[in-house]
């Protein structure tokens, strides 16, 4: 169990490492830098800005600036904001509760509503098959922003319902953002369901089940959560990417603070540090889902443990 | 034809209609033919745009761009990812290894900045966002492949396959690849339409290049912008995206069915 | 094998129900501890809709033009200029002086005013403000570039101070009437340091900043004791707005239907379409607000083939239609563009209307006397083999995408092929423009003086996009600066604009006009002299709608 966890910590280590170092050469590849595009407009001249640029350690090369980052890094600290000249760890904290209510609140809207049409899909008759069929491929199709668009004129503009403010963490001012991005979301994991269960209809234990005699919706119900157990956690996983910047779209939507605003921002803006600070958390959060997710396959199968995950 | 079906028979006449665009749309997809804004009539079969196009010629021209985004990330995806989380998956080991680590860091990092990343270095045009769209699906892909793979490689059949002396390859190809097909497809359907999501979102931020091309997800995004006045622009756009995704979802379906 | 998958069913199932739980779970227990409706805002406060997320609130430091939005009624300022006649008017500064070499500018201070902290104003609180802006630690984005050839100052006594400059630098009131130098609490500047006083910010205008949410949102409150007004405040409003939350709607679509469900009294930025569609309503009000500076524009790069030839260049311009554009893109609600600045803007000279009216012939007839011929059939004009080819950068903001695509088609008929590049953003656009393969960019600053157009058209000018070099442009723009005498500075402007246009260095095409729409709830929606920035201290609250 220890060597467990002390690979598991190595390998979200590397993780974090290699995504810190991938944004690194992204962001400094890309064209522009915090300095010169903050004052473009200003009338600055050239040596004003290279001072500048000197004063931040802009000017070094770019091995050394890598170096200095990693070493900050190691030593917890994540620097401050180029642009508003405030911590990163309190600019990202302030955003973090919006984030995590939006994104878990669209996980639970997403996976119920994809369960139920992956059920649909896989199961039902003939009819309800293909409608299920179509809305997954409708929800496949249709993007964050404009299903977002099409629910504020709906739900706020000719039903007056709901609020097209989201102000806080509120049942009411949730329901909406969740909604749209949850929605957008179950189009995937629908598929996935369906997929999973056709795929569980044909195994031979089911055929052995039902030649059984076992109730029928009894062998759906196990297998259904036998194809989908392993589905969804991998889907939470490899969600993590899209819930990032479907939040920044569903953010803007709804007027909502949340970390996707304050990524693009940065990004724009080449804020390096607050770039960072974002790579990391994201970096930080997939490594405990996939951890989560591989302790749970080890737990199920302790053969895993051994070969090593 | 029977076994393609419907929507088969629907892609093929869409891939047609793509490549014939210039022959069989009634206008010039970049010419100011008529007012803007107008509505659905005999004329303008879906109304004009705001610069006063006909929205059903670019529909038709922008077929070709939205489909060759869709098979650019397919293809890339389905070859490269699949391969990629086959191998991965079957042999384990120092590949496995390499593979998760790989796809670790680019899980990790946000889609956007990922895609960003593509277009700064390859350059801003309709290629490199297809391809952009494509890389932000390719490692979710091979993920899922290679888990299928991993549970498939413990059945018994392949345990008996081996045992009858089987190569390890011709386990892989015979026996591994034909049932790791169906959750593959299924899952490269998601990588497709993700691409193409992924590639109207890029167009919404506003990489891609030339505003004036036609292209469905360019055109949902900017029909949404003039939604209160003119609302067919994007249902349009958002309708031929969802039948096309609709038919590729069930082609693949059938595909694995068989 | 059965009771493995069996077990492993189970072990699963149990797994995605712990997980389901305990996310479920975390997301009730945000819920319950908060109330469930969102507080009802106070009958007197009302929403105010920005449209752009800025990075960092504070106006010493940061450059965007949205932070003055709500900023401007924080702060006041030593002087003013009047919306209308754009004439200085006094502010924290009852009366002030220049000396005749224009290097020294007195201020008399006005007496009896308090910060929201009840700090008092003073020589002193300039002083302190002088400081903190000019220090390289504060890394200011604009305020210091604002001030231009800005020396020292000297506190004469509690109540003058004295600025310095080391040469005549005309814009200097222009600058000192910006939220940008706007006067903050030396005490709260002490208190909070460079990084947190953003979140903190102490004026003394009327109204107080009470709290903000980077991402979330502004709330300010009136300032009950605010007696120090500039003319143009309106201090016998009967029904002053006491609150007033100001909230991000950074996508365009989203702006219209939150003022049609009440979710926001008052926003700019509208798309035409929807402002129009809005101001059919009778509970909403519309009202379109010209910004001065420059208008929207495509600059010529004249340091790359063809349009290095200035004939190439007036054709182009003749042969756009831009009533046309006007017409669709912006639905009528902007003039149309005919030179550097637009016509509210200080200086202005209205000849500029009379360069390159439209005309398809009269471009015909001038390509074709340079020789451009269609040679191949292609419809596009050629001159020896090569095609008569423009690339234009487009960025995504301020209709360029729209009327790029517009000019694409109406060169087409033309014979013109444009190929447009579009960028996402500044860094993109700076990029692209540093390549030097472009023949046009679309660009453009805001600002009530004419010295905007030095960080464009001087030849050493960091935007000079046009690469233009020019002695007498030069010498003009920096005479401008350098005199206070507004005669001799509209001679210079005069000047200035004739050559731009004649020597075809920009397409103009829009006047830029801020489309704002009220709730009828609210009256008294009147913009400052810059156009961006409200008078709040003028909203009347009307009763509900």
């Amino acid at each position: 169990m220890l060597r467990f966890a002390v690979q598991r910590a190595l390998s979200a280590l590397f993780t974090l490492w290699s995504a810190a170092t991938l944004a690194f050469i992204a962001l400094r590849l890309a064209p522009g830098d915090a300095i010169v595009l903050q004052l473009a407009l200003s009338g600055a001249t050239e040596s004003q800005i290279a001072a500048r640029r000197a004063a931040l350690g802009l000017d070094l090369p770019l091995g050394v600036q890598y170096l200095n980052m990693l070493s900050r890094l190691l030593r917890g600290d994540l620097g401050v904001s180029l642009v508003n000249g405030r911590a990163v760890t309190a600019l990202i904290g302030e955003q973090l509760e919006a984030t995590l209510a939006l994104a878990i609140g669209a996980l639970l809207v997403g996976t119920l509503l994809g369960l139920a049409l992956g059920i649909g899909a896989a199961l039902g008759g003939h009819w309800l098959q293909q409608l299920a069929q179509a809305l997954i491929a409708l929800l496949l199709a249709t993007p964050v922003y404009w299903l977002g668009i099409l629910a504020i004129y709906v739900f706020s503009v000719w039903l007056g319902w709901l609020p097209s403010i989201s102000r806080d963490n509120s049942l009411q001012a949730l329901l909406l953002p969740c909604g749209v991005l949850g929605v957008a979301l179950s189009g995937s994991i629908g598929q996935m369901a369906a997929a999973g269960l056709h795929e569980a209809k044909k195994a031979p234990f089911v055929q052995t089940a039902r030649a059984k005699g076992l109730p029928v919706h009894l062998i759906v119900w196990r297998h259904m959560l036998s194809a989908y157990g392993g589905a969804l956690i991998s889907l939470i996983g490899l969600q993590s990417g899209f819930l990032i910047s479907g939040a920044l779209v569903t953010e803007s939507l709804f007027t909502r603070r949340g970390i996707g605003q304050l990524l693009l921002n940065a990004v724009n803006g080449r804020d390096y540090p607050v770039v960072q600070g974002v790579v990391l958390l994201s970096a930080l959060a997939y490594s405990l889902l996939s951890t989560l997710a591989d302790i749970l396959a080890a737990w199920r199968d302790p053969r895993l443990r051994r070969q090593g995950l | 034809m029977r076994r393609i079906g419907l929507p088969g028979a629907f892609l093929v006449c869409l891939a047609l209609a793509s490549l014939c665009a210039p022959l069989i749309a009634p206008y010039d997809p970049l010419a100011e033919v008529g007012q803007a804004l107008q509505a659905p009539s005999a004329r303008h079969w879906l109304g004009t745009d705001l610069i006063g196009r006909d929205v059903f010629s670019r529909i038709l021209h922008g077929a070709a761009r939205t489909l060759s985004v869709a098979l650019i990330a397919l293809c890339s995806t389905v070859l490269i990812g699949g391969a990629l989380g086959l191998c991965a998956g079957f042999f384990g080991g120092a590949l496995d290894w390499l593979l998760l680590s790989l796809s670790d860091a680019l899980l990790a990092l946000p889609s956007l900045l990922l895609a960003l990343s593509v277009l700064t270095l390859a350059g801003n045009g309709s290629l490199q966002i297809a391809l952009a769209a494509a890389l932000s699906g390719l490692p979710a892909y091979s993920r899922i492949v290679r888990a299928t793979a991993r549970s498939v490689r413990t059945q018994p059949y392949i345990e008996a396959a081996r045992a009858l002396g089987a190569g390890e390859l011709s386990v892989l190809w015979r026996h591994v690849l034909p049932n790791a097909l169906p959750s593959s497809l299924s899952a490269g359907v998601i990588a497709m339409a993700w691409a193409i999501l992924n590639a109207a979102t890029l167009h919404f931020l506003g990489f891609g290049g030339d505003p004036s091309l036609p292209e469905w997800g360019a055109m949902l995004a900017e029909g949404r912008l003039v939604f209160r006045a003119a609302p067919w622009i994007a249902f349009a756009a958002g309708a031929a995206l969802t039948l096309t995704l609709l038919a590729v979802n069930d082609l693949a379906r059938r595909l694995a069915a068989q | 094998m059965f009771r493995n998958v069996l077990r492993t069913a189970f072990l699963l199932s149990c797994a995605s129900i712990v997980f389901l739980v305990c996310a479920g779970s975390m997301f009730l227990l945000n819920v319950l501890t908060r109330p469930i409706a969102a507080a009802q805002p106070a009958a007197s406060r009302i929403v105010y809709g920005l449209t752009l997320l800025p990075s960092g609130f504070d106006p010493h430091i940061n450059a965007s033009a949205e932070l003055g939005i709500p900023l401007r009624s924080v702060y006041d300022t030593l002087v003013y200029r009047d919306p209308i006649t754009k004439a200085f008017v006094p502010g924290l500064a009852e009366r002030w002086e220049i000396s005749p070499d224009g290097l020294i500018y007195t201020f008399y201070l006005r007496r009896g005013v308090r910060f929201h902290d009840g700090e008092p104003f003073n020589a002193l609180a300039v002083a302190a403000n002088l400081d903190r802006i000019t220090a390289p630690e504060t890394r200011s984005q604009k305020a210091i570039f604002m001030l231009g050839s800005f020396e020292r100052y000297i506190v004469r006594d509690e109540y003058t101070i004295e600025l310095v400059l080391k040469a005549p630098f005309a814009p200097l009131l222009d600058s000192l009437s910006q939220v940008y130098l706007g006067i903050a609490s030396p005490k709260a500047l002490r208190e909070y340091g460079t990084d947190l006083y953003q979140l903190h910010q102490v004026g003394t205008g009327p109204y107080q900043m009470v709290e903000f949410i980077p991402g979330d949102y502004i709330l300010l409150r009136r300032n009950p004791i605010y007696r120090w007004a500039p003319p143009f405040y309106r201090m016998d409003n009967p029904a002053p707005v006491e609150e007033i939350e100001f909230r991000f709607f950074t996508d365009p679509a989203t702006r219209a239907p939150a003022l049609e469900s009440g979710a926001v009294d008052i926003i700019g930025e509208l798309a035409p379409l929807d402002a129009l569609a809005l101001a059919r309503r009778d509970d909403i009000a519309l009202l379109p607000q010209p910004i001065p500076g420059m208008p929207l524009q495509f600059l010529f790069n004249t340091a790359k083939a063809p349009t290095d030839r200035l004939e190439v260049r007036r054709a182009i311009i003749t042969a756009t239609d831009r009533v046309a554009i006007i017409d669709s893109v912006f639905q009528q609600l902007s003039p149309v563009a005919y030179g550097p600045l637009t016509a509210v803007t200080p200086f202005y000279e209205p000849q500029v209307k009379q360069y390159y009216p439209h005309s398809r012939e009269v471009a015909r007839r001038t390509l074709a006397e340079l020789g451009y011929m269609d040679n191949n059939g292609d419809k596009i004009l050629d001159l020896n083999g090569v095609p008569l080819r423009l690339i234009v950068i487009v960025p995504t903001w301020g209709y360029a995408p729209q009327v790029a695509q517009r000019l694409q088609s109406q060169w087409r008929e033309q014979g013109i092929e444009a190929e447009l590049r579009q960028v996402p953003n500044l860094a993109g656009l700076l990029a692209a423009v540093q390549s030097g393969d472009y023949h046009l960019v679309a660009f453009n600053d805001f600002g009530a003086d004419p010295s905007v157009l030095n960080n464009f058209y001087l030849s050493d000018a960091r935007n000079n996009f046009m690469r233009v070099s020019n002695a007498n442009l030069d010498q003009w723009l920096r005479q401008a600066v350098q005199t206070s005498d507004p005669a001799q500075r509209q001679n210079f402007y005069t000047g200035v604009q004739g050559l731009i246009m004649d020597q075809a260095l920009i397409l103009p095409i829009r006047d830029y006009v801020n489309l704002n729409a009220h709730r009828k709830r609210i009256s008294g929606l009147a913009f400052d002299a810059y156009g961006w920035f409200p008078l709040l201290a003028n909203l009347t609250l009307v009763g509900d709608d």
